[in-house]
């Protein structure tokens, strides 16, 4: 009975002992549970704290490389030197054995620059030529045959004995402007030591100094192409040759200063070629980037043109030699005017000259005989010679007036006085005034016109030209008849008047230096010389009414017919 | 040849071409990255699942998204070799 309540408390006692084991066991897994869960989260929380620390390391130190890619690129758009800096500035980014960038020049020569930073054999920088060259041709879709290969190796030296290959490795196209400029390639003889993790960044990297370049070579080429627009618009010849006599820019007017008709680039070979003889152009140059100052050569004639050169070093604004710019002013029409007023200025001369001889002679022959003839004069003589000096005189001051009414015209100070007046009374007291002179001559002068045609004008100007018209007429006609015509247009609401004569013409390119201060036809007849002012003068006075002049004529010795109309 | 062939040689070639250019581990993780597509080491395309285009545009956008400009000439040449292939 004891015993069996002995074995009975056992298996009680026993009992709610596992119950308690139970509930620990259970407890403890809570416990463990619970420590497993807040772990894992603490353990993802870090894990995602590290992802985004990383993340952020990962963009500084890009944002860096870019910054030093940046400050060492600095304006610069030579190509080498710009996959050069993006080259040394990737290498620190992870590890290889050799990077290297390759540049295809536009001679068809190829720039491979090869950096080892682990030694390794010639046949691997071969096979990274090989790798680089393919990259180059599959892009460009054609075949790259280098025509030229400029190799440099740089850091440990290589070594033959090595049994190594490239095991891994990837190209990073440069791309400036939307053109490929360069390839860096970042090799190992490790294989899969290239994921496309750390590639990423280093495109990122690659990329962004590349626009960035690109933008900078975008502005520099809008402000070169507003220079080069002002250059290509210049009437003057302008040349710029670099210190190497090599040209590097010229615009249109090149070719036509030097008469170069070939459809090619013009080669500074063409411009020296077309000086030949005349200047050696590039000893001027040499001289003038030797002594740093503009040289400036006055008249070189070059295939009947005159030029004018001026040379002139270009610097930077640090001063350095960057060539210099050649001006070729083409001054052949300020020659021909100069020759042209020479002429005029000459002939002025000898038509003030004639009258002045005239009353001279006249003036030392009245005294000579005055004083030989002191009771008795010879009145008739006196008188002669008298006549003499008037109408040099007149001649003179013809002349002279001429003149200042050309200066006035020419100074816009020409002044009318406008009153309304019967034009046809005009004409008809000209020709009264001019017949005698027609009758010398035989010629007859007509006139067909309206009775009566009131306008407006200034009756002494318009006199003078009808007198300048009819002058020249009766000058120039020697036989046959001298019409005057006048006819209203009311179409263009204007009188036309004409004067056509019978005599020498015009030729037909002669007709527009006609009206020229400085043209004076040639006759070849002293008699017909004169300053051809008139006609000027006409011009001056029938444009300052609004009206306008012009000759016409069906060529030599087949008269002329001037016109000039007033507005009705 | 069906549709589904024409795209895989397509991008069978777009992406031995990447190999080429970019370097075969890079070429190769980028096209991995797209779902439903089984590449040999070589490049080469075993099979695609879902819609063959969607594939080939996924891929192509992987590589324009790291060289944008060297992608799309490469992706120019070879859609002028696909002419079937719509454009992406």
């Amino acid at each position: 009975m004891f015993k069996s309540a002995s074995i009975q408390r056992f298996k009680k006692t026993k009992m709610i002992f596992n119950i308690l084991l139970i509930i620990n066991f259970f407890m403890l897994l809570i416990v463990v549970a619970a420590y497993v869960y807040t772990s894992g989260r603490e353990r993802s929380f870090l894990k995602q704290e590290a992802g985004q620390s990383r993340e952020l390391m990962q963009k500084v130190y890009q944002a860096q490389v870019l910054k030093e890619i940046n400050e060492r690129i600095g304006y610069s758009l030579d190509t080498n030197k710009i996959v050069d800096i993006i080259t040394s500035s990737l290498g620190n980014l992870l590890q290889y054995d050799t990077v290297s960038y390759m540049v295809l020049e536009e001679t068809g020569a190829v720039l491979f620059k090869c950096h080892v930073e682990n030694t390794v054999n010639h046949q691997f920088v071969d096979q990274v030529k090989e790798k680089m060259l393919l990259s180059f041709s599959a892009i460009l879709d054609r075949e790259i045959i280098p025509q030229k290969l400029d190799e440099s190796i740089t850091g440990n030296i290589l070594d033959d004995n090595l049994k190594v290959r490239v095991e891994s490795f990837f190209n990073l196209p440069v791309v400036i402007s939307g053109k490929l400029v360069g390839m860096v390639n970042v090799a190992s003889m490790y294989k899969g030591r290239y994921g496309e993790e750390q590639a990423s960044i280093l495109y990122a990297i690659t990329n962004q100094a590349a626009t960035a370049v690109s933008k900078l070579q975008s502005v520099l080429e809008n402000e070169k192409g507003k220079l080069s627009a002002i250059i290509y618009s210049l009437t003057d010849a302008v040349i710029m040759v670099d210190t190497n006599n090599q040209l590097l820019v010229y615009n249109p007017a090149v070719k036509s200063v030097f008469g170069i008709t070939t459809d090619k680039p013009v080669t500074m070979y063409d411009v020296v070629d077309a000086l030949a003889g005349k200047v050696d152009l590039r000893t001027k140059i040499e001289q003038a980037l030797a002594e740093d100052k503009p040289l400036f050569l006055q008249e070189v004639y070059v295939k009947d043109k005159a030029l004018e050169v001026s040379i002139s070093p270009v610097k930077t604004n640090q001063g350095e030699k960057l060539g210099v710019s050649v001006v070729f002013h083409d001054i052949t029409s300020e020659k021909s005017l100069e020759k042209v007023r020479q002429e005029f200025t000459a002939m002025m001369v000898h038509e003030l000259r004639a009258p002045l001889t005239a009353v001279r002679w006249s003036s030392e022959s009245l005294i000579k005989n005055l004083a030989a003839s002191q009771q008795s004069v010879d009145a008739a003589k006196v008188k002669d010679t008298v006549l003499t000096i008037e109408t040099a005189s007149n001649n003179m001051l013809e002349l002279v007036n001429d003149l200042l009414d050309v200066a006035k015209i020419e100074a816009g100070k020409f002044e009318l006085n406008i009153q309304s007046y019967n034009l046809i009374e005009v004409v008809q007291e000209q020709i009264k005034a001019f017949q005698p002179q027609a009758e010398v001559k035989h010629l007859t002068i007509g006139l067909t016109s309206p009775d009566k045609y009131v306008l407006k004008f200034d009756r002494v100007r318009v006199s003078q030209v009808l007198g300048n018209l009819l002058s020249n007429a009766i000058k120039y006609t020697d036989s046959g008849q001298i019409e005057v015509n006048i006819t209203p247009d009311s179409a263009n609401k204007n009188l036309v008047v004409g004067i056509k004569d019978s005599g020498i013409g015009v030729a037909r390119e002669d007709l527009n230096q006609l009206f020229s201060k400085f043209k004076q036809l040639r006759t070849g007849e002293h008699s017909r010389k004169g300053t051809g002012l008139g006609l000027v003068v006409t011009k001056g006075i029938v444009e300052a009414h609004g009206g306008r002049v012009w000759a016409e004529s069906a060529g030599e010795n087949l008269g002329t017919t001037f016109y000039f109309n007033l507005p009705i | 040849m069906t549709d589904e062939d024409e795209y895989k040689r397509m991008l069978t070639d777009l992406i031995q071409k990447q190999m080429v250019v970019l370097g075969p581990n890079i070429a190769l993780d980028k096209a991995r990255k797209i779902a439903g597509v089984k590449i040999s080491d070589d490049g080469t395309v075993l099979g695609m699942d879902g819609d063959p285009q969607m594939v080939l545009k996924g891929v192509a956008n992987e590589y324009m998204a790291l060289s944008g400009q060297i992608a799309q000439m490469t992706l120019n040449t070879l859609l002028e070799k696909y002419p079937t292939v719509k454009g992406l």
